[in-house]
């Protein structure tokens, strides 16, 4: 093995190692290792910009922050959130089953962060209200917020990069990955309400006190909300017809972002304030380290050693769902689809997978990728920001309490999916 | 007027006869001291004078809120806080709320011979209302912004 091979292999295993201990913050880790990669001339800028860097999955990201950013400003998102504790009565389980199917749906179409910012908040002020111990219900937002993502090609940034890789349609995201969430969100619902049923009555007179919310106070200025949401139906149908109409999903979303600036006629620098840069740098770090690494062979490498062991396309794709689930856990779910897509990529040249066994090896990426977010804390971002609002209220979440009740749940949903990719795409 | 702002510096108009509280001190004591005196912040010292940090009324409104209304862009759809309206109270009568609890424990401190418009910016720049003056971390005077409209009139008249 020569020095730079060296060098590469252990600045990859580096930035990993740090993205885990959570020392540092992640974007941070990301630009400084890729940074190395090119002072040290392993790779250079151009290659970087030209070939590693996917702006695809950036333009997306970035359109549909920027549309989520103004959105957000219309309260149209609380008003939601309150009008659904005001239809559950003030009666907590049903509160519990709304306020999860509300964080579900909300999840499929805004990231998971930004949608547990707006439930998790409203959730903590319902329960003071009642009364109630806020941790049934943030959890199971947590885990909703993870498998509503998975539904759609915009709901969790794992999707968002499979999307571009294989070049899905929104719809094909709808099509194969919407069944299985909708089994998954039940079944982790039902479960979850089970096991906190006890915990959840309630006073009548501290159900009166919801009540006395007015949600349409929520709404703040009408004529800004009618206008974002004219553009926000043209943003939707862009994503439904968006093959029919030949343009790329990331186009769709940018497009939507600049429409609704202009529509709204808010100052722009206002709403780039809100984006999530650490996010973005993060993925422009990753991809540089990610395509490096890829550019001398090791990839190629670990999917030999892989096919060495196993030729069967059904056993690899157990494998890539199994092994995308389990390191999302630990390193969370980005940094694994970044590392794991041109391994998929990979292992599908050597063992020539059919059409068939190609989708349904993304599938199980994106299924692995997504709903391992849930089995620990620090497993997806939408995690440790619920943690983070519940500790600063007063009601820490631990990770032993965390991981007791979502390690099975994550265990159950990987099962599953595993059944569903097989019965699906593999019999 | 031949008085250059310039040259002055905080130490003629700060405030020297000072009200401040110790860590200890309980949150009420703190609350009583803010209906009392027309202060905008009480300073936290040791028993040696050592500035600790410092409790603004700011702090109070913090430590009356529940931390994720931060998080809502709009809180006037709440007519009634219910029993976390008596929560607060019962909060403020548990013996352990003391000032070090609230306290803002680095506050923005400057020494005497800071120019007065100096003081101006460093208010401005932190948005504070009171700039604390320290000598070797003892706390010797508060430079408010009352005092700089006293210093502004006396200087332009």
């Amino acid at each position: 093995m020569n020095a730079h091979v060296f060098f590469i292999f252990s600045g990859f295993i580096i930035c990993y190692a740090l993205i885990v201990t959570d020392r540092f913050p992640r974007a941070s880790v990301a630009l400084a290792t890729a940074s190395f990669f090119i002072i040290a001339g392993f790779t250079n800028l151009e290659t970087a910009w030209r070939d590693y860097i996917d702006f695809r999955t950036l333009a997306l990201l970035t359109g549909m922050m920027i549309v989520v950013a103004i959105l957000k400003r219309t309260g149209i998102f609380q008003y939601i959130a309150l009008k659904m504790a005001k239809l559950a009565g003030g009666e907590p389980r049903r509160l519990f089953i709304y306020f999860a199917v509300i964080t579900a749906l909300l999840s499929a179409f805004l990231d998971n962060v930004t949608t547990v910012l707006i439930v998790a908040p409203i959730t903590l002020l319902v329960c003071e209200t009642l009364r109630k111990n806020p941790f049934p219900f943030l959890f199971m937002e947590i885990i909703a917020s993870n498998i509503g993502g998975t539904a759609t090609l915009i709901g969790d940034p794992p999707n968002i990069l499979i999307g571009s890789a294989a070049r899905f349609s929104f719809n094909a995201f709808i099509a194969n990955l919407t069944p299985i969430v909708i089994i998954v969100f039940c079944l982790s619902l039902a479960i979850v309400w089970l096991i906190f049923k006890k915990e959840m009555e309630v006073s009548p007179l501290d159900k009166r006190r919801l009540f006395a919310f007015d949600e349409r106070k929520a709404l703040k200025d009408p004529r800004f909300l009618k206008r974002s949401s004219i553009v926000l139906v043209f943003i939707l149908m862009g994503f439904f017809a968006h093959r029919m109409l030949h343009i790329e999903p990331a186009s769709v979303a940018f497009a939507g972002g600049a429409f609704l600036l202009l529509a709204t006629g808010l100052n722009p620098n206002e709403v780039f304030k809100e984006l999530e840069w650490g996010t973005l740098f993060f993925f422009i770090g990753l991809f540089i380290v990610v395509g490096t690494l890829d550019s001398i062979g090791a990839i190629r490498c670990v999917a030999a050693f892989l096919t060495v062991w196993t030729q069967a396309p059904a056993v690899l794709i157990m494998i890539v769902l199994w092994v995308a689930a389990f390191l999302s856990t630990i390193f969370g779910s980005i940094p694994v689809t970044v590392a794991l897509i041109p391994l998929v990529r990979e292992v599908a040249t050597q063992v020539r997978f059919a059409p068939v066994e190609m989708q349904a090896a993304w599938w199980a990426l994106a299924l692995g990728a997504c709903f391992g977010g849930n089995g620990s804390i620090i497993a997806s971002a939408a995690n440790v920001v619920v943690a983070d609002i519940a500790d600063k209220a007063g009601h820490h979440i631990t990770f032993k309490r965390y991981i007791s009740y979502a390690i099975p749940l994550t265990l159950g949903s990987i099962i599953l999916s595993s059944v569903y990719i097989w019965i699906r795409y593999l019999l | 007027m031949d008085n250059n702002l310039e040259h002055k510096t905080i130490k003629s108009f700060m405030t020297t006869d000072l009200i401040t509280v110790g860590p200890a001190a309980h949150i009420k004591e703190v609350i009583r001291l803010f209906t009392e005196k027309a202060v905008s912040g009480i300073p936290v010292v040791d028993a040696a004078n050592k500035l600790l940090g410092v409790v603004t009324k700011k702090d109070l409104i913090d430590a009356l809120l529940p931390t994720y209304l931060d998080l809502m862009e709009h809180v006037d759809f709440i007519e009634d806080f219910g029993h976390m309206e008596l929560d607060i109270f019962e909060e403020f009568d548990n013996p352990l709320f003391i000032a070090a609890d609230m306290m803002n424990a680095h506050p923005v401190t400057v020494t005497q011979d800071c120019t007065l418009l100096k003081a101006a910016a460093l208010m401005n720049k932190n948005n504070v209302e009171a700039l604390l003056v320290v000598i070797g971390g003892k706390l010797t005077g508060v430079f408010a912004l009352t005092d700089l409209c006293k210093a502004l009139f006396t200087l332009t008249q």
